[in-house]
């Protein structure tokens, strides 16, 4: 009795997936033309009030202001990016953006089997490839060296500190450009740079700040997503100045969080989106920057009184000569 | 006054030791009575992970991060119960089931997050504990910013190292449990209720990861992150193993970690050139070392990992 009950079980889940094929068949043809779909692939989740955040907001924001159809899917590994890409390219998503450098591969190894699918890689300048994969830069490198200019008008004891997460060529990237940015302003000024080689563990990454403050940092900036806020905690705990990455951090540290470099995946992929929609979107490399929009430092939050003005009007300066295409960081040694 | 600064040098870095090795010991305290009851739980990381996110929604509604911690406490009690029930009565697989655990711990904690606080920017807020000094002890040089000058929950996990040490050493309820672990059949032919025992030690095991969780994000941190735990349960659970489930051997284990982690994290700060990847591995790598030389061989409890059939009543 129970073998007739087990292999009448095992019948039912070998028929009921093909019975759910023969269904959407039907379904399809159906169908009226689709509405343009957009999917987002993230390595983190989706309210880490960093990069996964910034990716999601944007892709709502534009999805306002144009008509399109958005799905998502968060933490997101190396290891199964290629399964997620490869499913919303087979359910029929006409744009699929996957939002990091460390997607770059994955992707490149998909949109060989969808060429009408398109692809769009952020993060990265090395993963576009006719005819259908694109990439695009919010300039992370603009923001790292918009902080560290603002870090070594703040420090008073010339030593700053960085904390990168997971260790990846756009992280390095934008910590390099924070120590361009320090020295850009006065070359003396010590930079200390410590991996923690996580994302989620905003144990260690507060641990970390704690150690750079007890080097002698007075300022901290981090790029590890949802672990910054660890470093913020930290520097509420030692009353030391925090700059924000990628997204305006603020409001996770208000007492400390003087300013931070925003990349506005907003601007992006508004701008990117419409080219998807009309089919204008070439499969090449897509920088947008401080010239661009895309990229600027995030309001003070009334910040600016705990700082010296001559500061903040130096970095104001650097701003406003990056935003008329006078300052090309890549330039510099 | 060279002296002064390597002093507080290594003062700052044995406090950062005991800090990162808090959640660790308190976890491993639970896991020493599971362990010696012949149970094995590599569910405590989903299950501190639930008491963080437990603690957070108690102090947020509640107020205090007191009230976060009793919340925390209870949620991982509940959970050591259900564990309880599915691999001593259900007699399920212990390992699948604490795999299970810890898979439920990520999911529901990242749902619940979301429902509760919505989808946002900016981490809920909620008052967490500070650190406290206790008077006389924490003047002690060296020594005493870095063991007394800790949050409150620390102290309370000194404590209890000291007195599941006791209990389960010195009293007829350790030895049962203890009995329980080496030869159950034994210790229920004298009487000991076996699956009671085994019951109560995982309620033991929940209650201290619940508040192993409820101590990383309102008092190590402030506030909930999804996934914070990031790997401490299964330390935890090294720390007993190198411990020789023994309290005082899981909170030298403990330490050691603590330690090992403390110093690469300084290392780097300092700007030791090697690269960061040898520095992450350095307490794992540490720690097994200096307990393969120190420890030796380990000898789990001889009946662990199996459930205990009860022989039929004649």
């Amino acid at each position: 009795m129970k073998r007739m009950v087990a292999l009448l079980v095992a019948l039912l889940l070998v028929v009921a997936p093909l019975a759910g094929c023969g269904g959407g068949k039907k379904a399809e043809e159906q169908k009226p033309p689709a509405k343009f779909r957009v999917a987002l692939v993230m390595p983190g989740p989706v309210n880490d009030a960093g990069w996964n955040a910034t990716a999601y907001q944007g892709v709502s924001e534009a999805q306002k202001k144009l008509d399109f159809e958005f799905q998502y899917t968060e933490n997101v590994s190396q290891s199964d990016a290629e399964e997620v890409l490869r499913g919303y390219a087979q359910q029929g998503f006409n744009l699929v953006i996957a939002h990091g450098y460390q997607f770059g591969d994955a992707v490149l190894k998909v949109a060989k089997d969808f060429p009408k699918v398109m692809f769009l890689t952020t993060s990265t300048n090395k993963h576009q490839a006719p005819p259908n994969a694109a990439s695009a830069i919010a300039d992370y490198n603009e923001e790292g060296f918009l902080m560290g200019v603002m870090a070594a008008l703040l420090t008073k004891t010339k030593k700053v500190g960085s904390i990168g997460g997971e260790h990846m060529a756009s992280i390095e990237g934008q910590l390099a450009h924070f120590e361009k940015g320090v020295k850009y302003i006065d070359p003396s000024v010590q930079v200390k740079t410590v991996w923690t080689g996580s994302f989620s563990d905003i144990a260690k990454a507060k641990e970390t700040a704690i150690a750079l403050i007890e080097e002698g940092c007075d300022v901290l900036t981090a790029s590890a997503n949802q672990a910054g806020v660890g470093v913020i905690q930290a520097c509420q705990a030692k009353g030391k100045f925090y700059l924000g990455l990628n997204s305006d951090q603020h409001a996770v540290g208000p007492d400390v969080v003087v300013t931070s470099g925003v990349g506005d995946w907003k601007v992006v992929f508004e701008v990117l989106i419409a080219k998807a929609i009309k089919g204008e979107l070439e499969p090449k490399h897509y920088l947008m920057g401080v010239k661009d929009g895309a990229v600027y430092p995030a309001p003070y939050h009334g910040m600016d009184a705990k700082i010296p003005p001559e500061a903040k009007q130096k970095f104001e300066e650097i701003v406003q000569q990056m935003k008329e295409g006078k300052l090309d960081i890549y330039s510099l040694r | 006054m060279l002296d002064s600064v390597v002093l507080t040098t290594v003062s700052d870095f044995l406090q950062a030791a005991v800090r990162m090795a808090s959640p660790i010991f308190i976890a491993a305290v639970g896991l020493v009575f599971t362990g010696r009851s012949g149970i094995t739980n590599i569910g405590a990381e989903g299950t501190m992970l639930m008491g963080s996110l437990a603690a957070v929604i108690g102090a947020y509604f509640l107020g205090t991060p007191g009230a976060g911690l009793l919340v925390a406490m209870l949620v991982g009690l509940l959970v050591g119960l259900f564990f309880a029930y599915l691999v001593v009565s259900v007699k399920a697989d212990q390992i699948v089931m604490g795999m299970a655990i810890n898979l439920l711990g990520l999911g529901a904690t990242t749902t619940f997050f979301r429902i509760v606080f919505k989808i946002s920017t900016v981490p809920p807020q909620v008052t967490a504990f500070s650190p406290w000094e206790v008077p006389l002890l924490s003047r002690i040089p060296v020594l005493g910013p870095a063991f007394f000058v800790q949050i409150p929950v620390v102290y309370l996990g000194f404590v209890l190292v000291g007195v599941a040490y006791f209990v389960l050493f010195r009293t007829t309820w350790g030895l049962s449990v203890r009995a329980v672990g080496e030869h159950p059949r034994a210790a229920d032919t004298v009487g000991i209720n076996v699956l009671a025992v085994r019951y109560a030690c995982c309620l033991v095991d929940g209650l201290m990861a619940g508040l192993a969780g409820g101590y990383l994000s309102l008092g190590l941190l402030r506030g909930f992150t999804e996934n914070m735990v990031a790997g401490r349960g299964f330390i935890a659970l090294a720390a007993v193993t190198f411990g020789r489930w023994n309290p005082l051997g899981a909170l030298a284990a403990s330490l050691l970690f603590g330690a090992g982690d403390a110093l690469q994290l300084r290392l780097q700060a300092a700007g030791f050139h090697v690269p960061y990847q040898f520095m992450l591995m350095l307490p794992y790598v540490l720690t097994m070392v200096a307990l393969a030389g120190l420890v030796g061989k380990s000898r789990p409890p001889a009946a662990t990992g199996k459930p205990y059939e009860r022989a039929s009543q004649a």
